[in-house]
């Protein structure tokens, strides 16, 4: 082995936590041994095995963010029907495609048969920027000028699982880590008492679990789903009628005789890490039900993300949440709008226009109420949220035929150019980046790839996506894998 | 009605779905079965405590462990530390330990004492840890 990758090895690992650990993953043997206890005292490996995988861990650089909310809008919602005005569509509405993209593939669509379909949306300018967005989101575009609106978005895959995947873990296939998997592994849990990464889900995703699983990275950083029914989380409840004193006099029995059997066997951490363990699981079951309790919170902060009224209700609570995670130490938390339901997410194969009116009407006034009561709490500055999907839709109908023929005025998926846009930690507002072509097709202006998205989220936390690594299968991975060139946090702050 | 005849059995194959992973033994760190894995991840984080704190099936193993020792040891509280020991850490209980799990079994509660000290052996290192 090289000093140079010897260098790296140590330097972008961080999970050789102890000397045994890297002499079993240097595979040298004992010709390392001595060359291992040399490191050591240099500071280079840890002498002791790091006890707490979630231990706040310092940035690469200094942060912006401290957390992130991801706001999924799962499904794929319109680009040119919600924050990218084609006013050209309309002009050519029915119309066939210009030949140059008359062979772009499609999942359900020949795009050299569907014809064009014009937005029926109105757009308009606000703020003082005067970006626009249309009448889908009457409320978000009061909060313009904090917006930093990624016009010119693209990935590969033009199907829901594989696009979810890229989304959420810069990689089409399954089982790569998800986006906040890698900032808890980089950057560790800020709470004591409750998970770092957490997840909101309206019946799951359309790609299972992975999309906020921890992959190949150990399984404590995947994001635990908050559950909307019942407990918040798994085994938060005691046993049916056993009372607080009686399961911590239980706890206080397995300390006790834990430590009895810790005696003369202090070398091994799992033991007392297992021990921590025991005191953070007791602290969460304190701590979950006063998290989902928002019988304190004010009627007229209820109000602002819409919770008494019942269209906005379900995604109004997600947000006030969110809100409460943040104040609460948590590092990453992402909500879905829509889910694995066919007809119940932003999938608008059929009559898009109606599916968008009814999606954007549930989460419109509470992601407006979120971004007001983070900006009035002072919690926007450190907090970045961002608002996405799986993909945009098509400018051209959707080619799939209703019964009896005709199509369905719907539009289908659009990996090639859509937009997300971002808010908060440190980000200056009032912003377009990029743009798609003339009836907003492809991205063509500025491209910014999933991974160079990535590469900035990563950035606006301090971490630095091409040293965040993880040696897996042979070689070092990163959730950009080898892009992420395009990274926009000079651009953005 | 579930038949605990037919759940209750141990599973030398069984059904399993690629992308969903089975809560418990996720819990425990098995791995992502979309992927090839050489080399396991352990980690000891807070829901592993949880779930074997709480969840409903540890605690009716618990009850079940609880039944098993009464039948072996009678009205014996004595019988049912030293045969709990035996079963669950393949050892005897030193004299300390014994007073302790003793004491623990003399508590009066809403629930039943046996069961709960069942419970407390199947959250010890011990049990999970082997030397």
């Amino acid at each position: 082995m090289s000093t140079e990758s010897l260098w790296r090895l140590l330097h972008h690992s961080p999970h050789y936590s102890s000397r045994r650990d890297f002499l079993a993953h240097a595979g040298g043997g004992f010709g390392m041994v001595a060359l291992s206890a040399m490191l050591q005292q240099e500071g280079l490996i840890a002498a002791a095995p790091e006890v707490n995988p979630l231990a706040p861990k310092r940035p690469h650089f200094p942060a912006k963010a401290k957390h992130v909310i991801y706001l999924f809008m799962h499904g794929g919602p319109s680009h040119i029907d919600t924050f990218d005005p084609k006013p050209l569509l309309g002009k050519l509405n029915g119309q066939q495609l210009p030949e140059s993209l008359r062979n772009v593939r499609l999942q359900f669509t020949n795009a050299a048969e569907a014809p064009l379909l014009a937005s029926q949306r109105k757009f308009a300018r606000h703020g003082q920027s005067g970006i626009e967005v249309s009448d889908l989101f009457p409320n978000v575009a009061r909060f313009v000028d904090d917006l930093a609106v990624i016009r010119s978005c693209h990935h590969e895959a033009f199907v829901h699982g594989m696009a979810l995947n890229l989304m959420n873990t810069g990689s089409p296939r399954m089982g790569f880590p998800s986006v906040g998997s890698w900032i808890v592994y980089g950057l560790g849990s800020e709470s004591q008492n409750l998970p770092a990464y957490m997840v909101m889900l309206e019946g799951g995703t359309k790609a299972g679990p992975p999309v906020y699983g921890s992959g190949f990275l150990p399984a404590t950083y995947q994001g635990t789903v908050l559950r909307d029914k019942g407990e918040p989380f798994l085994n938060i409840r005691p046993p049916a009628g056993m009372s607080p004193d009686e399961q911590r006099d239980l706890l206080a029995n397995v300390k006790w005789f834990d430590e009895q059997h810790l005696a003369g066997r202090q070398d091994d951490s799992n033991l007392s890490a297992r021990i921590s363990a025991y005191e953070l699981a007791f602290r969460m079951q304190i701590n979950a039900p006063e998290l989902v309790d928002l019988s304190k919170e004010a009627g007229e902060t209820r109000a602002l993300y819409g919770i008494d009224e019942e269209g906005t209700r379900a995604f109004g609570t997600k947000c006030l949440l969110a809100r409460r995670m943040v104040e609460r130490g948590v590092r990453f938390i992402q909500l879905y709008s829509g889910g694995l339901l066919n007809g119940d997410d932003w999938d608008g194969h059929a009559e898009c226009d109606k599916n968008h009116q009814r999606m954007a009407a549930r989460v419109d006034k509470p992601i407006a109420g979120l971004l007001e009561d983070l900006k009035r709490r002072g919690l926007l500055e450190s907090t970045l949220v961002i608002w996405g999907g799986d993909f945009g839709r098509t400018p051209i109908t959707d080619g799939q035929l209703r019964d009896g023929g005709g199509y369905r005025g719907g539009r289908d998926h659009n990996p090639y150019g859509f937009t997300m846009w971002m808010s908060g930690g440190g980000i200056k507002g009032g912003k377009v980046i990029g743009a798609t072509d003339e009836i907003g097709f492809k991205a063509v202006q500025d491209p910014v790839h999933i991974n160079d998205i990535h590469a900035t989220i990563l950035g606006l936390l301090g971490l630095d996506h091409k040293k965040l690594t993880y040696l897996f299968q042979g070689r070092n991975f990163r959730l950009t894998d080898v892009g992420g060139e395009n990274n926009l946090v000079s651009r953005l702050v | 009605m579930l038949d605990l005849r037919e759940s209750l059995r141990r599973s030398v194959y069984m059904y399993a779905k690629r992308t969903f992973r089975l809560p418990m033994l996720e819990t425990f760190d098995a791995p992502d079965s979309t992927l090839s894995c050489a080399r396991r991840d352990v980690t000891n984080v807070a829901p592993q405590a949880l779930a074997l704190m709480n969840n409903e099936f540890v605690i009716a193993r618990a009850r079940e462990f609880a039944d098993r020792l009464r039948k072996l040891g009678g009205d014996n509280p004595e019988a049912w530390v030293d045969k709990g020991w035996e079963i669950a850490l393949g050892r005897a209980p030193s004299a300390a330990e014994r007073a302790k799990a003793l004491a623990m079994l003399d508590r009066p509660g809403t629930t039943p004492a046996l069961a709960n000290f069942c419970l407390m052996l199947f959250n010890l290192n011990e049990f999970v840890y082997v030397d």
